[in-house]
């Protein structure tokens, strides 16, 4: 379960108020859409959310333990362990092959072998529909097989907890839904699915919409 | 650690912007090398020509405080060089009546040089070692004897002497030419002309003093310098008031003993000009410069280095971003980093070496066919180069990674919105 308790977040000495006194329980094994306009503070919720920023007030836990006042080392091993990205532009190393850009993640576990994680990183992209196209580059992939190694990077060292940031905001309808259907199934088999979109299609997937309005974050009935 | 290392590998190998960089650096690094071994062969040659060559202290006899000593006749010098020659470390003393005034001759303006020649006297014994042609034939007539290595130029001791090659006359052009010298009473009521026949060239090294020093016979000489004189001949006495002065050429077995030498020369109260101190200041004055140069130049080529590397860094940072995002620690990803300039500069180094290896044999083929450019100076890599460069590269990679890693710890404070 991800929680925050009384959040608040705060820029240029609390003269710009992005959220305010937050609390909100995530649970696994659902799909979350966040809804709000822009500037409303979706990436900055995105952002504490995956412990790259801290909050000014509040508390972050994850399972019950408290990690926003944890040291950066110690957030980015649980970013790694617990946490996957996926944005909206891909953001995937131009200079490295699909599958070696979904092994990223697994260079900071030294127990596995190299064999271990292109096995794994193979294993995903297929079943991902991405067969034959492993060893592709990114720049030779589509917007929508480009999207779906991201994903399958952020899902590479198996995480509780995936953090999307308009992930089908670059992409054609039909890729659109297939990224969507790729992410409730992971919701399915047990993750915590958190989606921030402008798409009107993200809440047809979602389980819980919620919405940030006024600095505060509010669930909206579907 | 391997695992990082992998990760900067992949990266710095495929990248397009590795290549330039590489390039870039590595014609730095060969420019550096190439500069510091230019300036220090130059400097080295002129230094190993200075101590290899004769040192030359000319003694303008003006007076000795030792009444023993008597200057007015030859034999009066005579006994003073017989004198001096058992001085340690004296190896050789040439006299002669010094003609001070320097004669131009129209026939040795060549190559851009003034043809300005200083003329000693001489006779075939005193005469230095012939290498080209012979000595005197007749000791009584108008030959002259000029240096292997001819200069004549007035600019003999300014730092244009140090030119190429190509401005020095061919002796062999000159062998057996006939060359007409002009001159004029002191008084300017007579005019004279003599025509003297070059019948020899002497030993002499190219950085010498003496590249515009021509020997003409004992006879020929006195009867210059009466001509010249021809206006001060005494009314009452008829004696001519010659003003010659007698030079004694003495050479020094090494440098290290000079200041021996002027001290023994002090003790007799013989007074004497430095020419090798006026050489000397040449060498370090031009040693200075090319100091200074090369500090210049190396602050200038530290900073490119630094430039090619900021931009480098900032090209790479959105993958840095991409690993924070990941879950890479702020350590792990400046350990990639480093990885990353290290790479750069090994290859660079690598690509250097190459290059260099391939360069140096080149040049100095070019060079063996073209002396010209470089006055038969050779690239030698020496130790020194190499040091400078390694210094170089040190200081280059010491200041990459604190940049980096001061940009990382700014860029990925966790305050900050990435």
């Amino acid at each position: 379960m991800l929680e925050l308790k009384n959040v608040s977040k705060s820029y240029k000495k609390n003269k710009v108020v992005v959220l305010d006194n937050i609390n909100y329980k995530f649970q696994y094994k659902t799909f979350y859409c966040i809804n709000g306009k822009s500037g409303a503070g979706k990436s900055t919720l995105i952002q504490l959310l995956g412990l790259l920023i801290s909050p000014n007030d509040g508390t972050i836990k994850i399972d019950g333990k408290d990690v926003s006042k944890l040291s950066s080392n110690e957030k980015a091993r649980i970013r790694n362990k617990t946490i996957g990205f996926v944005f909206q532009s891909y953001y995937l190393n131009p200079l490295m092959k699909a599958y070696e850009n979904v092994m990223l993640p697994t260079y900071t576990d030294n127990s596995l072998t190299n064999e271990e994680r292109k096995d794994k990183a193979m294993r995903l992209l297929q079943n991902l529909g991405l067969k034959n196209r492993e060893k592709h580059y990114p720049k030779e992939l589509s917007g929508g097989e480009q999207q779906r190694v991201a994903i399958a990077r952020a899902l590479v060292n198996n995480p509780d907890i995936i953090l999307a940031d308009e992930p089908s905001g670059s992409l054609d309808p039909d890729n659109e839904d297939n990224i969507l259907r790729i992410l409730k199934k992971q919701a399915k088999r047990g993750k915590c699915v958190i989606v921030v979109s402008h798409s009107e299609n993200v809440p047809k997937y979602a389980d819980v919409v919620l919405k940030i309005e006024s600095h505060k974050l509010v669930e909206v009935k579907k | 650690m391997k695992n990082l290392f992998e990760i900067s590998l992949k990266n710095e190998l495929r990248k397009k912007s590795t290549i330039i960089n590489i390039i870039l650096v590595s014609l730095v690094f060969i420019f550096v090398f190439f500069l510091n071994s230019y300036l220090k062969t130059s400097v080295n040659h002129l230094e190993n020509d200075i101590l290899d060559a004769r040192f030359i202290l000319e003694l303008t006899i003006t007076g000795t405080t030792d009444p023993k000593y008597k200057w007015e006749t030859r034999d009066d010098v005579n006994k003073l060089k017989e004198d001096l020659l058992k001085i340690d470390h004296v190896t050789y003393i040439a006299n002669s009546y010094a003609y001070w005034t320097s004669n131009i001759s129209d026939d040795l303006k060549v190559t851009g040089l003034d043809g300005t020649v200083e003329y000693y006297a001489a006779n075939n014994k005193s005469l230095p070692e012939i290498v080209y042609g012979t000595n005197f034939p007749d000791e009584d007539g108008d030959y002259m004897v000029c240096p292997e290595n001819f200069y004549p130029s007035a600019k003999l001791y300014s730092e244009e002497r140090f030119i190429p090659s190509t401005k020095k006359i061919n002796i062999k052009d000159f062998l057996n030419k006939k060359i007409t010298i002009k001159y004029d009473s002191r008084g300017g009521t007579k005019h004279y002309t003599r025509d003297f026949t070059i019948v020899g060239f002497y030993k002499n090294n190219p950085t010498h003093i003496d590249e515009s020093t021509c020997y003409i016979p004992d006879e020929s000489f006195k009867r210059m310098a009466e001509e010249e004189y021809i206006d001060d001949i005494d009314p009452v006495s008829g004696i001519h008031n010659i003003e010659i002065q007698t030079i004694l050429i003495l050479k020094i077995d090494d440098v290290k003993n000079l200041d021996y030498v002027k001290s023994e020369l002090d003790k007799r109260g013989v007074s004497y000009s430095k020419i090798y101190d006026i050489v000397y200041s040449i060498f370090e004055n031009t040693e200075k410069n090319v100091n200074r140069y090369t500090k210049i130049l190396l602050v200038v080529l530290f900073i490119i280095l630094l430039v090619i590397f900021k931009i480098k860094f900032e090209e790479d940072i959105k993958s840095y971003k991409l690993l924070s995002y990941l879950g890479y620690t702020k350590k792990e990803i400046i350990t990639v980093n480093c990885f990353s300039i290290l790479i750069q500069f090994v290859l660079a180094t690598i690509v250097s070496i190459i290059i260099l290896l391939l360069i140096l044999p080149l040049t100095n083929l070019v060079f063996d066919y073209y002396p010209f450019i470089l006055d038969k100076w050779r690239f030698i890599p020496d130790y020194n180069s190499i040091v400078i460069l390694a210094i170089v590269m040190l200081l280059c990679i010491i200041m990459c990674v604190s940049y980096s890693v001061y940009r990382l710890k700014a860029d990925f404070d966790e305050n900050n919105n990435i």
